[in-house]
């Protein structure tokens, strides 16, 4: 799996991009790969629920994994290394998990121009939209990032 | 000073060393015997002591062995328990990220509803992780407690396997020694049997002599020198055994084989 883009770099992409408000509700996620430590925002409209992670399998020549939440059947994007939880959010009106992201907190946060002021800094909206229209064009997920 | 004492104890001299003078090359002979049969005596009993000590030490390596067994199994304990609190660590560590996960789901939800009607629900989610934290930070804290702990066996375990080891090669020494030692003793009694033969002498006899001249001697001794002292005295005390030595001196040279 590839990891996503640089936060901040893309946010026309993100399912949420609304800085006009002054709270915004979401969860502050964690992706840590071997190189990097990078934090994200993932808004409420997005981010639906975190649930501890249940067992994935893979997809037969796909990036992406599958994975059963209350009887129905998930897709999941993995954003990086183990993790215990597993996000679970609405994209373009289907249900999508994220795995591989630790969630550090959840709550209302100040608005900001990239997405919003933390305690840990500005963060960036977690380029979601954009990292599965990549698995779309490239469904191996071995072709370059957008 | 040419007293009665003098002439008494001249007289006692002779009749001890009489048969000396009349068999000088035999008595000697008898005496030297007399000397191995004390020595051999001694060194039966030192062999003897020295079979008990052993012995003994043997007793207390068994019971150190069974100590060190104990604490052997006491260790094994030891690291069940160890593992059993860590069993019981690991999950109250998934009861925790379970709470945790509902805590943020609980403020996820209060901040979708908004300031107005959320704001419960985030104070109680707020609350909730902030324990939540402090009791994974504990949780943590015993895990590594357990890890020194571990440690700490572990080491105890190899510490106590070498003192087993050293028990065990103490415990196999003591019995090579005891089996020596009893060599020992056995060949310290048959060596009194092949003098008694070697000598012809009875061993008690021969001791008997020994004896008898060592005292002798003393008494000589004794007495020459009180008599050197010019005291007279000492013969009125000494009047009834003297007498009695010198009864048993004539018997002994009345006897068959007294010269």
């Amino acid at each position: 799996m590839s990891t996503p883009p640089t936060p901040g770099t893309d946010p026309s992409a993100t399912a949420s991009a609304d800085s006009t408000r002054s709270e915004r509700a979401g969860l502050i996620v964690e992706v840590r790969s071997d190189a990097s430590r990078d934090r994200w925002f993932i808004p409420a409209e997005v981010g639906k629920r975190v649930l501890r992670r249940p067992r994935l399998s893979p997809i037969p020549r796909s990036a992406l994994q599958m994975t059963l939440v209350e009887g129905q059947v998930v897709a999941v994007v993995s954003l990086g290394p183990e993790a215990t939880e597993l996000v679970l959010c609405t994209l373009r009106g289907q249900q999508l998990a994220i795995s591989g992201a630790r969630v550090l907190d959840t709550g209302s946060y100040p608005a900001c121009e990239i997405g919003i002021r933390s305690p840990l800094g500005e963060l960036a909206e977690l380029p979601l939209l954009a990292e599965l229209e990549r698995l779309e064009r490239d469904p191996t997920g071995k072709g370059q990032q957008p | 000073m040419r007293s009665r004492l003098g002439e008494v104890l001249e007289r006692m001299s002779g009749v001890v060393r009489s048969p000396m003078n009349r068999a000088a090359a035999t008595t000697e002979r008898a005496l030297d015997a007399g000397q191995l049969f004390e020595d051999h005596q001694q060194l039966v009993e030192t062999t003897e002591t020295a079979l008990s000590i052993s012995s003994g030490s043997g007793a207390t390596a068994t019971q150190q062995r069974q100590a060190l067994d104990a604490a052997s199994d006491q260790i094994d304990r030891g690291k069940n328990r160890i593992r059993e609190l860590r069993g019981a660590g690991q999950a109250l560590r998934e009861r925790l990220e379970q709470m945790q996960i509902v805590a943020l789901n609980a403020g996820l939800e209060g901040a979708r509803l908004g300031q107005a009607t959320g704001a419960p629900l985030l104070l109680v989610a707020d609350e909730t992780k902030a324990q939540v934290k402090r009791a994974l930070a504990a949780v943590e804290e015993q895990s590594a407690m357990l890890n020194q702990l571990e440690a700490a066996r572990e080491q105890l375990g190899e510490q106590l396997a070498t003192a087993r080891a050293h028990s065990a090669k103490l415990a196999e020494e003591l019995l090579r020694t005891q089996a020596a030692q009893r060599d020992a003793h056995r060949l310290a009694t048959g060596l009194g049997e092949r003098l008694s033969r070697a000598t012809g002498a009875d061993p008690e006899v021969a001791r008997s002599l020994t004896r008898v001249r060592t005292h002798a001697e003393g008494l000589i001794a004794e007495l020459s020198a009180l008599s050197a002292r010019g005291q007279p005295a000492v013969v009125e005390v000494m009047r009834p055994y003297l007498k009695q030595l010198l009864r048993l001196a004539r018997n002994l040279e009345q006897e068959p084989g007294g010269s």
